[in-house]
């Protein structure tokens, strides 16, 4: 059959299939993989030394907070990878196994906590993007507009071997004091996220370091457990249409460089208005205030900030949820209004 | 930094360092509680993250919940609190021993106490609801408060101590300030765990902020 007859059948089939959406396909990268240690299944030597290095390093040149963006998009949609990561936040260090999977055009996520109370997240997204430009940010075939990371300037500092991997290592600055610094390592060869920092005013809040990574035995996902309580199943994210609502509630003061990331209403019924600044996020949630006792508190754990408050002229309470400072997070709940 | 900054900054340092000892004058606490200093704000925030990785409650997941603001609202709802608001040279936690114990276990209700009226001299988690481990013991007879008020719950004695401008007396109680905190920490956690699948969707961070979400037990 010749070629351009069978894309034209594929294209026909996905324009079927999909209304309003365009599939991206997505070839897998293979990648040497010399020094990564299989996590799960078991090493097999011979497999290793005939492995073949196709890749030395990522294509692009990362030279803006986009391109860096576009490189990491890229990678979470087309390298299969088991990891092991830790979390320090709050002087405490959690442990989490992580199995990223790409099949039949659906990123499949697999979270497992290892320390502490059972609890699996699992993910699983296709990878669609909208025919007019606005997909979503964190959906991979992500369309990252430069407009939304105007806050803050990026500087490439050095390389790094972290979880045994060549890292290079990104420094992303904000330029105003309303948000938190980060220094991103990214891997040289394939562009995975390796380790985030988190800093306000150079002090480290967060840390998400990969210890080990298995690109090689990858393509395989995890055990999911059969026990609904340990399990969060992640809504699949709808890429064209993020808004639910037409919002009663307008927020009149935000940091530069954040824009709408839609709106949503939560499973108890609250309005939620999300923004982003392309690097983080942040959630203002619209509270009715019936059946809560004692309302107000911030609660802080790593980079995510609560800031809970009242909103006087109605009987709302507001809740900003984000990783900002506290002061930032404030400064939002209060210019928060009925409109 | 200018000079003059330096002399504010040591000023609230000194005024800071004060209040963690239980030695700072009402007038410090004042200040330092209503400052608008973001800086400020920090040092008093990183100050709970260490003392609560220190008492380990983070446990629950979470490093930090300050709860000031929920027990000013509640003491502001007090009507026989409000009534008998009291100057501010109310000689607030000038007493050491019990009030440092006090700061190190409770700190951020005494804060929230100290915030709230000007009437409170401490505040205090009293299983058997007695006042008798409170430093600054009332010297005039205690006038108890009816506690049918629904935010501090029936279990927690408030006490007025003292007439006119005479300092008052918080108590709460153990199970109180625990259903407080539980009801407020699995709150943040249910926020912050939408908030997670709103950030997956917003930005480029892959699991991270799934990682993000407290444990929550």
């Amino acid at each position: 059959m010749p070629k351009h007859l069978l894309l034209t059948l594929i294209l026909l089939f996905i324009a079927v299939n999909s209304y309003g959406e365009q599939t991206a396909l997505v070839e897998k990268k293979h990648l040497s993989n010399d020094s990564a240690r299989p996590l799960i299944k078991p090493v097999n030597e011979s497999t290793l030394t005939t492995q073949s290095k196709l890749n030395s390093s990522i294509p692009v040149a990362i030279d803006s907070l986009a391109s860096l963006f576009k490189v990491m998009a890229e990678a979470n949609r087309s390298i299969d990878f088991h990891s092991l990561m830790t979390y320090e936040a709050n002087g405490f260090i959690t442990t989490y196994r992580l199995a990223h999977n790409i099949k039949d055009n659906v990123v499949e996520e697999q979270l497992i906590f290892m320390d502490g109370p059972r609890r699996q997240v699992v993910r699983r997204q296709k990878l669609n993007a909208c025919l007019n430009g606005e997909t979503r940010w964190g959906l991979w075939p992500t369309n990252p507009s430069d407009n939304t990371l105007t806050a803050y300037t990026l500087k490439s500092s050095k390389s790094e071997r972290i979880a045994d991997r060549e890292a290079i290592v990104f420094e992303i600055l904000p330029k105003d004091n309303l948000r938190y610094a980060y220094q991103y390592s990214i891997d040289k060869e394939t562009g995975l996220l390796l380790r985030a920092v988190t800093y306000h005013d150079s002090v480290i809040i967060e840390r998400l370091q990969t210890v080990a990574i298995d690109l090689l035995y990858a393509d395989t996902a995890l055990d999911i457990t059969d026990e609904p309580d340990y399990l969060w199943r992640v809504p699949e994210a709808e890429p064209c249409h993020t808004q639910q609502f037409e919002p009663a509630w307008k927020v009149s003061w935000l940091p530069e460089g954040f824009v709408s990331g839609g709106n949503r209403i939560t499973t108890q019924g609250e309005q939620v208005l999300m923004f982003t600044d392309g690097l983080v996020s942040i959630s203002v949630f619209i509270i009715g205030r019936s059946n809560n006792k004692l309302k107000k508190a911030t609660a802080q754990h790593g980079a995510t900030v609560v800031v809970i408050s009242s909103e006087p002229s109605s009987d709302k309470s507001i809740a900003i949820v984000g990783e900002v400072p506290i002061e930032t997070a404030r400064r939002i709940a209060v210019s928060v209004k009925p409109i | 930094m200018s000079s003059t900054d330096q002399t504010a900054e040591q000023k609230i340092n000194e005024s800071l360092s004060a209040m963690l000892d239980g030695e700072a004058s009402d007038m410090e606490v004042r200040r330092i509680l209503k400052s608008e200093d973001a800086e400020l704000a920090k040092r008093w925030q990183r100050y709970q993250l260490a003392s609560a990785a220190i008492r380990k409650e983070a446990d629950s997941g979470f490093g930090s919940i300050d709860l000031s603001a929920a027990i000013s609202e509640a003491i502001d709802n007090e009507p026989e609190l409000s009534a008998n608001t009291v100057d501010a040279d109310v000689d607030t936690v000038k007493s050491k021993g019990k009030i440092v114990n006090l700061w190190s276990n409770i700190g951020r209700f005494a804060v929230a106490a100290s915030v709230a009226g000007a009437v409170v001299v401490g505040v205090q988690f009293s299983p058997n609801d007695t006042a008798t481990n409170i430093a600054t013991a009332p010297e005039t007879p205690v006038a108890p408060v009816s506690s049918g008020q629904p935010d501090l719950g029936v279990d927690t004695t408030v006490r007025v101590v003292g007439q006119e401008s005479k300092p008052a007396q918080i108590i709460l109680n153990e199970e109180t300030k625990k259903r407080v905190q539980e009801g407020l920490e699995q709150e943040a956690q249910r926020l912050i765990r939408e908030h997670a699948e709103n950030a997956a969707q917003n930005t480029q961070n892959g699991v991270t902020p799934f990682v993000r979400v407290p444990d929550g037990e």
